[in-house]
C-alpha cells in the first residue's frame, strides 16, 4: 500500500532542467537560442516536448517541418519510450551543475535505434502495455483487467497532466498487495546499467524464503555473479540505502508505468 | 513501519532533496523565466512580422501607385493646407479682434473721462444753481422789500399831493388877494402920481406958459377926438382899468412939458408904473393898447388918413397912446393875454374863460371871428407864430395848445408840463415854442 505519501509527492515532483538545442545542420537563416525547459522524471519525451517543436521549427529548413522529432545527446539517440528520468540518470554525467543539453532533430530519424513512438496515441498504448505487464506481475493482472476504459484513462490523463490526485486515485489500486499477502507476487522491475539502454528484466520476489521483505542487500547478493558485483543501485536520480525494503520501493519508487527502473552499479571482480 | 524502515526512508528522502536540490531548484526559476521570455520574444517576433507584412504591403501599394491610398493622401493633404490657412485666418482675426478691443477699451477710457468731466460739470453748475436760487430768494424778498416801501413812497407821495393841491389853492387865494391888493396900490400909486402931475403942471405953467397952452390945447382936441370915437364903439371896459383913461388923459398932458425931460420923466414914471404893475399886471396892458389897437384896426384901409386922423386925434407920433380906438367885452371873465396877428388884422385873447376868441379889428365887429376851446382852465397867454397860421395858447391847466387859424381846430396839446402855467409869456419861435412862465 502506497501510503507514504510524502514519498509519493517527492518522486511525483521531481523535474529535470533540460536545454534543447536545433541540429545545426538543419538550421536554415538565424540561429534559435537553446530553448530551456523543466519536464517532469516520470513523463515521456514527446509528451512534453511539443512547445519545443514549435519553437526550433521556424528556424529549419522548411522540408524538414515535418520530418519525425528526435532528440540525442552526446550522439546518442534517445528513446523516445522511456521516462526521461531513466534516461537522465543513464547518461547524464554525474557531477555537472547544468541544465542536460539535448539536440533535436527534426530529419534523419534513426529507423534502426529508435522506435518512432511520436504520437501521443502511440504513447499511451505503450504505456499501457507496460503497465499492464508490471500487473501481471503484481497481481496476476487481476487488478488491470478489472479496470474500466476510464480507468486507464484516467491513468493516463493524470500523467500526462501532471495531476498527481487523479493519477494516483487509480494507481493506489496497483499498489494493493497480492491477494492476501502484504506484497505483491513479483516486483516488476528493469536493471540497467552499462550505460546502455537495454535493460534486464528478472523475476524478483518481494519476499525472501524466509518470508521476509527484500532489501537491496539481498537484491545486490542475487544480482551479483562471480564476475561482477553489484554494489549499489541507483534510481530517479538517488543511490538507495542498502537497507531500503524491495516492497516499499515498489510501491513509492515506481515510474507511472509501475515498474522499478534501477541502475546497477557493478563493480568486476 | 518500523524504526530500521524509517531509518532508510529517511536516507531516501534526504536523497531525493538533496537531489532536487541539485537538478531541480537550481534552474527552475530560471527556465521558467527563460520560458516566459522565449514566449513573448516568439510573440513579438510574430507581431514584428505582422507589422513588416503590413508594411511591405503598403510599400507595394505605394510603389506600384496604388490610386486609392494617394488620392486619400492628397485630399488629405488638400484638408491639411486648408485648415493651414483657416488656422492663420483665424489667427489673423483673432488679432485684428484683439486690436479693436484694446481701440474700444481706449474709447472706453475716454468716455469715462468725458463722463467724469460732465459729471463735474454738473456739480458745479448744480452748486451754481443753488447759489443762484439762493441769490434769487433773496433778491425776491429784497424786491418785497422794494414793493413795500414803494407804496409806503406812493401813500406818501398822494398824500404829498394832497399836501400840495391845498397849498396851491392857499397860494392862488393868496395870488388873488395880492393882485387885489396891488390893485390898490396902483391906484394910490396913480393918486399919487395924479397929484405929482398936477404940482408938475402948475409948476410948468408958472414957468412955460405959452408952451403950456399949445401942448395943452393939442391934448384937449385929442382927448376930444378920442372921447368921441370911443364913444361910438366901446365896450364898458372892466372896472379895474377904468383908471387908466384918466391915466391916459394925464400923461399925455405930461407930454406936454419939456420934451426930453418930460418924456423921460413920463417914461420913467409910466415905467416905474409898469415895473411896478406889470408883473402881476396883464390885464392892466392890455386894456390899455386895447384901446390902441382897437384905433389902429379901424382905420387899416385907409394908413395914412387914418394916420392923420391918428394923430390928428393925438395917438400917432406920440409915444404913448391916449386913445381908445375900440373897447369890447372880448371874455366873461378876466382877459388875461391879447396878441396881434402878423398877417391879419386880427387880435387874439385869451382869458379865464378857458377860451381863446379871435377878433377882426379890421372889421371893427363886436363878436369874435373864432372861439377857440379846448382847454380845462383859463388862458393864460397865447401866440402866434411867424406865419399866422397857428395860435399857441396855455393855461392854467398845466397845459399848452396849439390850433389852426383857418379852421380854428385844436391841433396840439401838451398836457402835464408840470407847471402851473400861470401867466406866461408864450412866443412862437421859428422851430420852437418859448413858453415864459412869468408866474411860480
Amino acid at each position: 500500500m502506497a501510503h507514504d505519501r510524502e514519498v509519493l509527492r517527492m518522486i511525483w515532483e521531481g523535474q529535470i532542467g533540460i536545454c534543447f538545442q536545433a541540429d545545426s545542420e538543419e538550421i536554415v537563416g538565424l540561429r534559435p537560442e537553446p530553448f530551456y525547459l523543466m519536464v517532469s522524471r516520470l513523463s515521456y519525451l514527446p509528451l512534453v516536448t511539443d512547445k519545443v517543436r514549435k519553437y526550433f521549427t521556424r528556424y529549419i529548413a522548411a522540408e524538414h517541418q515535418e520530418g519525425a522529432v528526435w532528440f540525442d545527446f552526446n550522439g546518442t539517440p534517445l528513446r523516445l519510450h522511456y521516462p526521461i528520468g531513466v534516461l537522465y540518470d543513464l547518461l547524464h554525467p554525474n557531477e555537472d551543475g547544468t541544465p542536460w543539453c539535448i539536440t533535436i532533430h527534426f530529419s534523419k530519424f534513426p529507423e534502426e535505434t529508435l522506435v518512432k513512438l511520436n504520437t501521443k496515441e502511440l504513447l499511451e498504448s505503450h504505456y499501457l502495455a507496460c503497465l499492464k505487464e508490471a500487473d501481471v506481475l503484481k497481481h496476476r493482472g487481476l487488478v488491470i483487467s478489472a479496470m474500466q476504459k476510464k480507468d486507464h484513462n484516467q491513468l493516463w490523463l493524470g500523467l500526462i497532466n501532471d495531476k498527481f490526485d487523479q493519477f494516483w486515485a487509480i494507481n493506489r489500486r496497483l499498489m494493493e498487495p497480492y491477494n492476501d499477502q502484504e506484497s505483491f507476487k513479483n516486483i516488476p522491475v528493469r536493471f540497467y546499467y552499462d550505460d546502455d539502454f537495454t535493460y534486464m528484466q528478472k523475476l524478483i520476489s518481494p519476499l525472501n524464503e524466509a518470508g521476509q521483505k527484500k532489501n537491496l542487500a539481498d537484491l545486490m547478493a542475487e544480482l551479483s555473479t562471480p564476475v561482477r558485483r553489484a554494489v549499489g543501485f541507483r534510481t530517479h536520480g538517488i543511490v538507495l540505502p542498502e537497507e531500503t525494503q524491495l516492497q516499499w520501493m515498489s510501491e513509492h519508487m515506481s515510474y507511472p508505468d509501475n515498474f522499478l527502473h534501477l541502475s546497477v552499479d557493478y563493480v568486476t571482480e | 513501519m518500523s524504526a530500521e524502515e524509517c531509518l532508510w526512508r529517511e536516507h531516501v528522502v534526504q536523497r531525493l532533496r538533496e537531489r532536487d536540490r541539485k537538478e531541480c531548484e537550481n534552474f527552475k526559476e530560471i527556465i521558467v523565466q527563460n520560458n516566459r521570455l522565449i514566449d513573448h520574444v516568439a510573440q513579438l517576433k510574430s507581431d514584428n512580422l505582422k507589422l513588416s507584412v503590413e508594411n511591405e504591403q503598403l510599400r507595394n501599394a505605394v510603389s506600384t501607385g496604388g490610386t486609392g491610398p494617394n488620392v486619400a493622401i492628397a485630399t488629405l493633404e488638400k484638408k491639411l493646407l486648408a485648415q493651414q490657412e483657416e488656422l492663420t485666418d483665424l489667427h489673423k482675426r483673432k488679432g485684428e479682434h484683439s486690436q479693436m478691443i484694446v481701440d474700444l477699451n481706449l474709447k472706453v477710457e475716454q468716455q469715462k473721462e468725458l463722463l467724469s468731466e460732465k459729471e463735474h460739470s454738473l456739480y458745479d453748475q448744480q452748486t451754481a444753481n443753488n447759489r443762484l436760487r439762493a441769490e434769487v430768494q433773496l433778491l425776491h424778498s429784497s424786491l418785497e422789500e422794494l414793493k413795500k416801501l414803494n407804496t409806503t413812497l406812493l401813500d406818501e407821495h398822494t398824500a404829498l399831493q394832497l399836501a400840495f393841491s391845498s397849498l396851491e389853492e392857499k397860494l392862488r387865494k393868496v395870488q388873488d388877494e395880492n393882485r387885489y391888493l396891488l390893485e390898490r396900490l396902483m391906484r394910490y400909486r396913480a393918486k399919487d402920481a395924479d397929484k405929482l402931475n398936477e404940482e408938475n403942471e402948475s409948476l410948468i405953467r408958472k414957468r412955460l406958459p405959452s408952451l403950456f397952452r399949445k401942448r395943452s390945447a393939442k391934448l384937449k382936441r385929442d382927448l376930444e377926438d378920442a372921447v368921441r370915437e370911443s364913444n361910438s364903439a366901446v365896450n364898458p371896459i372892466v372896472p379895474a382899468p377904468s383908471g387908466t383913461p384918466l391915466h391916459r388923459n394925464s400923461s399925455p398932458a405930461q407930454f406936454g412939458g419939456p420934451a426930453g425931460s418930460d418924456d423921460e420923466i413920463d417914461e420913467a414914471s409910466i415905467n416905474g408904473a409898469m415895473e411896478a404893475l406889470a408883473m402881476n399886471d396883464d390885464e392892466y396892458i392890455s386894456a390899455r393898447f386895447m384901446g390902441g389897437e382897437a384905433v389902429h384896426d379901424g382905420v387899416r384901409p385907409n394908413i395914412n388918413t387914418s394916420i392923420d386922423t391918428l394923430k390928428a386925434a393925438g395917438y400917432l407920433g406920440q409915444p404913448n397912446p391916449t386913445k381908445i380906438f375900440m373897447k369890447f367885452e372880448a371874455h366873461e371873465n378876466e382877459s388875461h393875454a391879447v396878441r396881434w396877428s402878423p398877417v391879419e388884422r386880427m387880435v387874439a385873447t385869451g382869458g379865464a374863460d378857458r377860451k381863446v376868441k379871435l377878433w377882426d379889428v379890421g372889421k371893427g365887429s363886436t363878436e369874435p371871428r373864432a372861439v377857440l376851446s379846448g382847454s380845462s382852465a383859463g388862458i393864460n397867454s397865447v401866440d402866434f407864430d411867424s406865419t399866422g397860421a397857428y395860435i399857441l395858447g396855455t393855461s392854467n391847466d398845466y397845459g399848452a395848445r396849439v390850433w389852426t387859424v383857418m379852421d380854428n381846430r385844436l391841433r396840439l396839446a401838451w398836457l402835464g408840463l408840470g407847471l402851473d402855467l400861470g401867466p406866461c409869456l408864450s412866443d412862437y419861435l421859428p422851430n420852437a415854442i418859448l413858453l415864459l412862465p412869468l408866474a411860480l
